[in-house]
């Protein structure tokens, strides 16, 4: 018996193709079936489109007085040189000749000699401009290009719009070739970028980090000197620049923000995992530390620093690639910098800056902490505990990034257990202190804030600051419950759809408002929830047609397209457009909107 | 509980059944979604055009033959390399009933002196500008070299985006002109 089943599912398997032949209809042509079945002659198989193969994205100069255009060139694909054209309109702004680099020569039997692009090629368009204050211009660019597999694609032709930036009196600054100037603005970016960075200190971009470093630091125990605590927050600080500098290289290089690669289920999970694990050797439920035999080695090479430098290193690095991908405006601003210039280099050193900015903060915490925190006892215990408490919040915080994740239960958890360690079921004994009382008392707040977490987790709530809304307890709210994410806005997946859209409601003279979203987009998220869940707001959004592009895959091309049309760099992005199609560029917000702000922007749409 | 090997083959094999059956039945599924039903004009409307000397081809002319309409220009590198083939499969196939033609999506003066300098021995017609929408009607959108097949009957039995290798259109060719 065993053999022959093992035969018969032998046989069985050889016959598949065989029964798929034959399965198949049999019309028209034998000779066009079997090509069709076996996936060749079809033509589309194998060339790339022609938006994929020769990407291109134009971006004002800061300094208003040309336009880059940077073409990605993808491998094996080919542009000619003398096919590039460049015309603009709208504006005062007129196009002097392009610089085009020099291509690579290729023999043309026909045309004779011939340049080409590979790759990446950055073509600067200077312009004359009449009017000096921003004004938006739309710049046509035909191109024409070939595939080395063999076909050629027939002229491009693309329109892109651009908000040009007010001329500049030092605009000849990059061009210049006086490098005493050229390092002069840089210093001024330099200073610039440090100055977000310490706006960005009680952001969510640095709040995180602070329970961080600190439970680090407390860690330590007996080993933390003053001078310990500072220099383990200086490698803190300097991994987190790390992070920003890359980031920076890269938004340089490629206008790509890095950031959005590493929002995702598994780096999120992951780190607040790290979280979850280093808050409960807080709690002192085990020592969390390296086998001894290589901490001493580590210890007697690096002797009175300790081996952990490096780990720290590494942990800055990696919460500011998660932690730190806020969105916020200034962020977007340093970034939109290095992006707007193209340059590594400026990119990398703003990010550094503004990165060494946003750790003053956690320096300064380092510091003081050699002073403030005890070395041992009962009240470092404490201390220790609640930093593990704070990191066990961070955890959850990150993890509210990922919409399958039930938030408000495990902040409904953390809150009861903690409130339960503090004592708020337990009975004061006879005589009490009043820091018992007290302690106990702010344990009963965590506990009833806890269960009402709970509740609010399991109505399917998100916000830890709102967990119960009133309208869920009276019911009485039952529009504003109805009114989900997909109703409120209708979801554009590319470039044609949104034309007809925006065409469409100028026809019916009706604004319109055209929002950037991302799953991993945490203030794109809080804006779900609280913005556009809030009855004024969707009163004031119902004569707005309200369009959605979701960023959440970064590799998307139909929705990278769209995020190039519109020159936005990121999730959350309000465009606001009147009701003739144009779009507003003044009301043009990135980051979180509040309730009250985002009524204010759209009262003044007409 | 354990159950007797008889058993337990017994149910690997309607395990083994379903899921082969199983595949069958979504790959088939599969392949219908993949299949593209696609509906061109019929190849009459494709050739009202005029040849560098400003001759008018109607379609009909050559109704009844195989044709090969290649799409190009001479802007297009792979094209130029291409015509060579086709000049070959002309001068080889004519005497059966194989047409070529040309359709340039191209200037004039650009397709006449390429003519001039490689020797295009087949109808060559000019498209000009508006050549990229009849291309585009006929599924060919998306570049050049583009070429159809067209049998006896008018229809059009194979496209092709790219370069042909010869061995691939001589067989091609050679399965739909018959004896002739």
């Amino acid at each position: 018996m065993y053999r022959s089943v093992k035969h018969l599912l032998a046989l069985l398997f050889l016959a598949l193709p065989l029964v798929g032949l034959v399965a198949q209809p049999a019309v028209g042509n034998s000779v066009t079936d079997l090509k069709k079945l076996l996936g060749i002659g079809t033509p589309e198989n194998s060339f790339l489109n022609e938006d994929d193969a020769f990407a291109v994205q134009a971006i004002p100069a800061p300094g208003g007085d040309a336009i880059r255009v940077i073409f990605e060139i993808a491998e094996g694909y080919y542009l000619y040189r003398s096919k590039m054209g460049f015309t603009i309109e709208g504006g005062t702004a007129a196009l002097s000749s392009a610089e085009l680099p020099p291509g690579e020569k290729q023999e043309d039997e026909f045309f004779g000699l011939m340049e080409v692009y590979h790759g990446r090629v950055e073509i600067n368009l200077p312009l004359e401009r009449a009017h000096v204050g921003p004004e938006e211009v739309i710049l046509h660019l035909a191109y024409q290009g070939c595939a080395e597999a063999g076909i050629c694609y027939p002229p491009i032709k693309r329109k892109i719009s651009l908000t040009l930036p007010p001329v500049e009196a030092t605009a000849s600054a990059p061009v210049d070739p006086e490098a005493s100037e050229e390092t002069g603005s840089f210093l001024v970016y330099m200073l610039a970028a440090f100055g977000a960075g310490l706006l960005l200190t009680f952001t969510p971009c640095v709040l995180p980090m602070i329970p961080i470093l600190s439970s680090v630091i407390v860690g330590q125990g007996e080993r933390l000197t003053r001078a310990r605590g500072g220099a383990l927050s200086i490698v803190y600080v300097l991994g987190t620049a790390a992070t920003y500098t890359v980031a920076g290289v890269v938004a340089g290089l490629t206008g790509e923000q890095l950031q959005a690669y590493f929002q995702n289920i598994w780096a999120i999970g992951g780190l607040s995992l790290l979280f979850v694990i280093m808050a409960l050797s807080m709690f002192g439920l085990y020592d969390l530390q390296m086998p001894s035999t290589i901490q001493s080695r580590l210890e007697g090479r690096t002797r009175g620093m300790g081996g952990s430098y490096s780990m720290v290193f590494f942990l800055g690095a990696l919460s500011a690639l998660i932690v730190g991908a806020c969105v916020s405006p200034v962020l977007i601003a340093v970034l939109s910098i290095a992006i707007a210039a193209g340059d590594p280099v400026l990119g990398g050193l703003t990010m550094f800056s503004m990165a060494l900015g946003m750790g003053l903060i956690l320096v300064v915490i380092g510091f003081s902490a050699g002073f403030l925190i005890p070395h041992a006892g009962a009240w470092m215990d404490r201390v220790k505990q609640s930093f593990g408490v704070m990191l066990l919040g961070v955890a959850i915080y990150l993890l509210g990034a990922i919409p399958e994740v039930p938030v408000l239960l495990l902040w409904g958890a953390l809150l009861i257990i903690t409130g339960v360690f503090l004592g708020a079921v337990q009975a004061l004994p006879k005589e009490k202190s009043g820091w018992q009382v007290l302690w106990k008392g702010v344990g009963i707040v965590l506990l009833i804030w806890g269960v009402l977490a709970l509740v609010g987790g399991f109505a399917g709530k998100r916000d830890i600051l709102n967990p119960l809304p009133l309208e869920l307890l009276l019911g009485s709210d039952p529009t504003v419950e109805n009114i989900d994410r997909d109703e409120l806005f209708t979801q554009v997946p590319d470039m044609a759809t949104l034309e007809r859209e925006l065409e469409a409601a100028s026809r019916n003279n009706q604004p319109l408002l055209l929002n950037f979203y991302a799953d991993w987009c945490i203030d794109c998220l809080r804006m779900e929830e609280a913005t556009f869940k809030d009855a004024t707001v969707l009163g004031g959004l119902e004569r707005f047609v309200a369009l959605q592009v979701d960023l959440t895959d970064p590799g998307n091309p139909l929705t990278k397209e769209i995020k190039r049309h519109f020159g936005v760099f990121g999730p959350p992005a309000m465009l606001f457009f009147d009701s003739a199609g144009e779009e507003q560029i003044r009301l043009r917000r990135y980051g979180y909107l509040s309730v009250g702000k985002f009524n204010q922007l759209i009262s003044q749409l007409r | 509980m354990s159950a007797s090997p008889t058993l337990r083959y017994r149910l690997l094999l309607i395990v083994a059944t379903f899921a082969i059956g199983g595949g069958i039945g979504l790959w088939l599924w599969w392949s219908t979604l993949t299949q593209p039903e696609e509906s061109f004009p019929p190849v009459s409307q494709l050739l009202s055009l005029k040849d560098v000397e400003g001759v008018v081809h109607p379609p009909s002319k050559w109704q009844g033959k195989v044709q090969l309409i290649n799409f190009w220009a001479t802007w297009c590198t792979p094209c130029r390399q291409e015509i060579p083939l086709f000049a070959s499969l002309y001068s080889r196939w004519q005497e059966r009933g194989l047409v070529v033609v040309g359709i340039a999506i191209d200037e004039v003066d650009a397709v006449r002196r390429f003519g001039d300098e490689v020797g295009i021995n087949y109808p060559s017609l000019i498209a000009g500008k508006d050549g990229l929408g009849l291309l585009a009607r006929f599924g060919g959108g998306q570049g050049l070299p583009y070429s159809l097949l067209v049998d006896r009957k008018g229809n059009i039995v194979e496209r092709k985006l790219g370069m042909f290798r010869e061995s691939e259109i001589e067989a091609l060719i050679e399965s739909y002109i018959g004896p002739g």
